[in-house]
């Protein structure tokens, strides 16, 4: 059974088609990123996975039951951050972290606040009022409130805006960790890097519809170029050049076109045995070109996006 | 209904820290405030009246204008001055009489009761009687009734009736909480309740109150509960510190003193005068309870009053999603229909609104049927009242379990 799944599903509001026959599988322990430029309905997407909106067409499915029509059971295993997470700003960090947790018919409610305040690293600062917490320590609550549940999915909005390069990092790597203990997230995102570093599979939204899915891995791995660093470019790119290699010089650098990880290893094995050094070798900007090939689209697009 | 006890102890902690609840219980200590000192005003005015000084006078100055009179030439027309004169002047000394004995010994006031149950007795027993009374005369006829009740009511209950320089704080209470109920009251119930939904969509916390595994319509139930309970808490509240800022300035006296309930209202025009409505009491259905009783009695109408005013306001606040919006548009509401009940008061249709059953006890009492000139019950009080809240909370209830939350 899939975590999540939505099938067929549009949003009508007035006469506008939000979002148009969205279908979507995602499975536990895997990062699932919804890319799109703003405006391309991600954030109504994500508010009809958690019921805040009511598709008008189609139907969500969240382990096995549907969002709309069965709620309490298909929320029961969700944790979200929808846009910003707006707390109780005159209630204290703990206060927020129990009302949740009743809501969620979290058990030993005291024990549960304790261990996701922990995990977040908001202990020392639990028993403080949220209005005197700064945005990164926010954030965190957010978090926390999202993960009080134990949730199976774990559905977020743009959640690194705002927060700095460290706070970034720190939120990836806590994806990543709970994605490997098994849960499914589902995170919305108009920047590519950040899919790029935090998913394992992308889906891209455009207009409404999705115009393209991939896994991270299959995009990375069909690199369009590689940039060489060696001891002697001059010789190094003849070398290539007969070689039957397509190479450029910029600066002291090589820019090789190479498919695929095999051809990279060819590149360097030949660049060895005729006794140059290589230095460095850097994958080439290749996620976005095999981004643009999969989407279709002319780069003066994909800039808005990335 | 465990998650419904759920919701209901998170709003709970919620509303009790909102600093709302502290601009209401300070507003509501500034009305307890303002009773306790204009009742102290009036009590310093009053003392400054004594009736026996005053009657004094008033005769003196009868009896100077008397020697004035006698010593002007003799006419018909001055004998008859003359006469009125000393009548009027023989009445005062009786009333004088009867203030000084009052004042001097407690006692004579059983005397004093007794001879007036006596004196209706002998009026009633002098008027015309039967079916074919104007209107005036069975006006007339039910006030003797109903002064006769109230007279044996007191011998009875040994309820003294509270004199100079005293002031009965029971009936103070009573007269200010029929003003309160009707505007300071349902505006504290406003600023508490107004914002109970419309806040979180202000400020976005609804959103992570919908996402919980817990149906809207259980979410929302919780919340009608807590303000409900709430604003009948702060209102019984807000009633005990009127009734006890009375007692600290007037003191206890008078407590057992009659009050009518259940009085009915005819509303006759006398043939001979068809412009002039006399409202003709009916004391058939009616009782005499002491004003201690009363004022418990009105103090527990007037929090069910409230949780319809404040599931009034609950609705616009599930209705409009800025607070600002919704508490405007409920305070509104109060207002506007106060002023309404007001100026439109002798027409029928103002009864079918819920502003002018915000103090059921005058429903009860009778009052508010001689203010409208239409007849007024208590049950139709609470009739109106129940179907204003639940139609409004119907909608409340269907558009909040529809509704797309978009933007909040």
């Amino acid at each position: 059974m899939h975590v999540l799944e939505l099938r067929g599903v549009s949003k009508r509001l007035g006469r506008r088609m939000v979002v148009e026959d969205l279908n979507m599988t995602v499975e536990a322990g895997e990062v699932y990123g919804f890319l799109g430029p703003n405006g391309a309905g991600k954030t109504t997407t994500i508010r009809m996975i958690v019921g805040l909106i009511r598709p008008t067409a189609g139907e969500i499915r969240i382990l096995g039951h549907d969002v709309q029509r069965d709620p309490v059971r298909a929320l029961a295993h969700v944790g979200a951050i929808v846009e910003n997470p707006e707390l109780y700003s005159y209630l204290t960090g703990r206060q927020n972290l129990i009302h949740y947790a009743r809501l969620a018919g979290v058990n030993d409610i005291a024990r549960r606040v304790e261990r996701v305040a922990e995990r977040v690293g908001l202990a020392d600062r639990l028993d403080e009022k949220v209005k005197r917490y700064s945005l990164g320590m926010r954030q965190r609550l957010g978090v926390a409130q999202a993960l009080i549940a134990d949730p199976k999915l774990l559905v977020l909005d743009e959640p690194t805006n705002g927060l700095d390069p460290a706070g970034m990092r720190e939120f990836r790597e806590l994806i990543r960790a709970l994605a490997r203990e098994g849960m499914a997230v589902f995170v919305s995102s108009h920047l590519l890097a950040e899919v790029e570093q935090m998913c394992d599979k992308v889906a891209v939204l455009r207009g409404g519809r999705v115009i393209a899915e991939a896994r991270i891995a299959d995009l990375t791995a069909s690199v369009g170029h590689v940039w060489l660093r060696v001891s002697r470019p001059d010789m190094a790119q003849a070398v290539l050049r007969n070689s039957g290699w397509e190479v450029a010089r910029d600066g002291g650098r090589l820019r090789v076109a190479a498919k695929d990880e095999a051809a990279i290893a060819a590149v360097v094995r030949a660049l060895v045995e005729q006794g140059i050094d290589v230095y460095e070798v850097a994958p080439g900007g290749g996620l976005e070109q095999s981004f643009l090939a999969l989407t279709g689209e002319s780069p003066a697009h994909a800039a808005g996006m990335a | 209904m465990g998650t419904l006890w759920n919701v209901v102890r998170n709003e709970w902690m919620k509303l009790v820290r909102r600093r709302r609840l502290t601009v209401v219980a300070i507003l509501g200590l500034c009305v307890v405030a303002l009773f306790a000192f204009g009742e102290y005003h009036r009590l310093r005015e009053a003392q400054n009246f004594n009736p026996v000084q005053i009657q004094q006078t008033a005769i003196a100055q009868m009896e100077s204008e008397r020697t004035q009179l006698a010593q002007s030439p003799p006419t018909a027309q001055r004998d008859a001055q003359l006469r009125d004169l000393d009548q009027a002047i023989a009445k005062a000394k009786a009333d004088l009489a009867q203030t000084k004995a009052r004042t001097a010994s407690p006692e004579t006031w059983r005397q004093q009761a007794q001879a007036a149950i006596e004196n209706a007795k002998q009026q009633l027993s002098q008027m015309p009687s039967g079916p074919a009374l104007l209107p005036s005369q069975q006006a007339q006829r039910a006030s003797l009734q109903a002064e006769i009740m109230e007279n044996q009511f007191r011998l009875q209950h040994h309820a003294p009736p509270v004199v100079w320089p005293q002031m009965n704080s029971w009936e103070e209470t009573v007269s200010f909480l029929g003003v309160a109920a009707k505007t300071f009251i349902p505006l504290l119930v406003v600023v508490l309740v107004a914002d109970i939904v419309a806040g979180e969509m202000t400020d976005g916390t609804i959103k992570l109150l919908v996402v919980r595994p817990v149906r809207r319509r259980t979410l929302l139930l919780g919340k009608w509960l807590v303000v409900t309970a709430a604003s009948a808490l702060c209102s019984l509240v807000l009633c005990g510190l009127v009734w006890l800022a009375g007692i600290l300035v007037l003191g206890t006296k008078g407590a057992m003193s009659p009050h009518w309930v259940g009085v009915t209202y005819q509303f006759v025009t006398s043939p001979d005068q068809p412009l002039a409505v006399t409202p003709v009491p009916d004391y058939t259905h009616a009782a005499l309870l002491p004003v201690w009783q009363y004022l418990l009695y009105d103090s527990l109408w007037i929090a069910a009053a409230m949780v319809v005013v404040a599931s009034i306001a609950f609705f616009c606040s599930t209705i409009f999603k800025s607070a600002m919006v919704s508490t405007a548009v409920s305070m509104g509401a109060v207002v506007i229909g106060l002023v309404v009940t007001d100026m439109a008061r002798h027409q029928g249709w103002v009864r079918w609104l819920f502003p002018t059953h915000l103090n059921l006890m005058s429903d009860w009492s009778g009052e508010a049927a001689l203010a409208l000139q239409h007849p007024v019950t208590l049950g139709l009080g609470v009739l109106v009242l129940v179907i204003w809240a639940v139609v409004l909370l119907a909608v409340s209830f269907i558009r909040f379990g529809r509704q797309d939350i978009l933007n909040a």
